[in-house]
């Protein structure tokens, strides 16, 4: 029933991109300073990518808007904040798409101190994070076992994470900045993906075998996945591997030799191709998996 | 205590014939596809080989199922614009002026009570025909099934008189939302995940 949720698979995608690539270029700005690097040079790191943001949440909330059946009474949509996650999620989002658009043009002009920037980068995370655990809450119904598990959250954090890690990966492959710093990021962002490909699959593996074990709607809901979609299945992790593989050897490989730029950065073009492929069916598959208890 | 609605269902009685969710599309002039009122269809058994003969142990039941006016409706706790809310009496309403067509409340509901109208953006159900009980009638379903299988009333009243069943499969476990609906069940209903029963009419609710 509901595996045509495409518009909804795209925005919760886009979304949990630009909230995990935020907290990922954060990161690489904090360790990036705790390298000595100067402040020049991190901010022409980040504040192109910054920018890639901005339009991505833009254009996931519009195809989300046009997923309801009727698109222009959107703003009705926060009139719950007491019981409906739903109602949390919009104004989460409204928070972070402000918060995000505010601290980017801050950074972009040079407007306010450091202190400022941290209080506002701060206020961005938080929007952020809890507008990837809203998303994640509002699934946990109760009458749908199949989402009413510790997995949605964790799958939803870890595509967060690992989209934004990639993005910012083929990103600042391209920036015009000291040559070290993106070395470093490289490799830290490497080393990332690896352990967060090796949490997504931990967590795929876990939470299928304990919708199997638990009977009920939850076994009929991973059983009915697997009957129709056992090759998207398969083929998501297959994607995920390799495409992390690819991320994380051709970063290695271009920090340690020379002259493999433009070798690596199409490698991560690609690389980061075959992982949001892999998270675009994952996501599908999240959708079609719903089965509800009762009629 | 005060008066809160529900439904009776005497699922020995009920032959399937959907009169009841006619007369609800009928005075509620709901379109193609949208039933407030549905009646499921649960074939189970199997056929036993005895020597040369083949014993018929198969059976059929059928459940009539709107809306169950919960004491707990998750549509009204998960719906964003606050476009569900229920009355002191327990009916639950949607004001479509206010509903946005999200289908959040689709998704939850596991009475599939609510029901997306394409035509117009929003989400609907059923009403207990409360413009019927204002002027002393009864809700259109109820009038209309010829074995009598539909009461309604105060839920407390439809308990005292034929006791709290209220979760004859495929009807989903009472703790989750907490229905207002009491059932006498057919002699082969069974409260069980669907092994050895199914919904047999699924393209038709």
């Amino acid at each position: 029933m509901h595996s045509k949720e495409w518009p909804l698979i795209i925005f919760t995608i886009l979304a949990q991109m630009a909230v995990g690539a935020f907290l990922v270029l954060e990161a690489v700005g904090i360790l990036a300073a705790q390298q000595n690097y100067a402040e020049e040079m991190i901010d022409a790191l980040i504040n192109p990518a910054l920018l890639f943001l901005i339009p991505l949440l833009a254009v996931g909330g519009l195809i989300a808007a046009f997923h309801l059946g009727r698109p222009l009474r959107i703003l009705r949509i926060i009139s719950n904040l007491k019981h409906s996650w739903l109602s949390r999620e919009m104004l989460l989002g409204a928070m972070f798409g402000l918060a995000i658009s505010v601290y980017t043009v801050m950074r972009l002009f040079e407007i306010g101190s450091v202190a400022v920037h941290t209080v506002v980068a701060l206020c961005v995370a938080i929007s952020g994070i809890g507008l990837v655990y809203s998303m994640s809450r509002l699934y946990r119904l109760r009458t749908v076992p199949a989402w009413d598990t510790a997995a949605t959250p964790a799958t939803f954090f870890t595509t967060a994470f690992l989209l934004g890690t990639l993005a910012v990966g083929l990103v600042v492959s391209g920036a015009y900045t000291r040559r070290a710093l993106v070395d470093d990021t490289l490799r830290w962002l490497a080393s990332a993906a690896v352990v967060l490909v090796g949490l997504q699959l931990a967590v795929i593996a876990l939470n299928t075998a304990y919708l199997s074990s638990r009977g009920g709607v939850s076994a009929e809901s991973t059983g009915a996945m697997f009957a129709s979609y056992r090759t998207v299945f398969f083929l998501r992790l297959i994607l995920a591997v390799v495409g992390t593989g690819l991320f994380s050897v051709f970063a290695f490989q271009t920090t340690s030799y020379s002259g493999q730029e433009t070798v690596a950065r199409s490698m991560f073009y690609i690389a980061f191709a075959l992982v949001l492929a892999s998270e675009i069916l994952g996501r599908f598959l999240f959708y079609a998996s719903y089965k509800r208890e009762g009629i | 205590m005060s008066k809160r609605y529900g439904f009776y269902v005497n699922l020995a009685s009920c032959t399937g014939c959907k009169a009841c969710q006619i007369a609800c599309k009928d005075k509620n002039n709901l379109g193609v596809g949208v039933l407030w009122r549905r009646v499921v269809e649960v074939n189970g058994g199997e056929w036993l080989k005895d020597g040369n003969a083949w014993l018929d142990n198969t059976f059929t039941y059928f459940v009539s199922s709107a809306c169950m006016h919960c004491e707990q409706p998750i549509c009204k706790e998960v719906c964003p614009t606050q476009a569900i809310t229920q009355r002191d009496d327990g009916i639950v309403l949607i004001d479509s002026d206010k509903c946005v067509g999200c289908r959040y409340c689709e998704w939850a509901c596991p009475y599939k009570a609510v029901q997306f109208d394409e035509a117009a953006g929003v989400m609907t159900k059923c009403n207990l025909c409360y413009d019927y009980l204002d002027i002393g009638k009864s809700p259109a379903c109820v009038s209309a099934c010829q074995m009598r299988v539909l009461e309604f009333g105060d839920i407390n009243e439809l308990r005292s008189r034929h006791g709290n069943l209220d979760d004859v499969y495929p009807l989903p476990e009472r703790s989750l939302t907490e229905p207002s609906v009491v059932l006498r069940p057919h002699r082969d209903a069974i409260r069980m995940n669907g092994e050895f029963a199914h919904i047999g009419n699924q393209e038709e609710i």
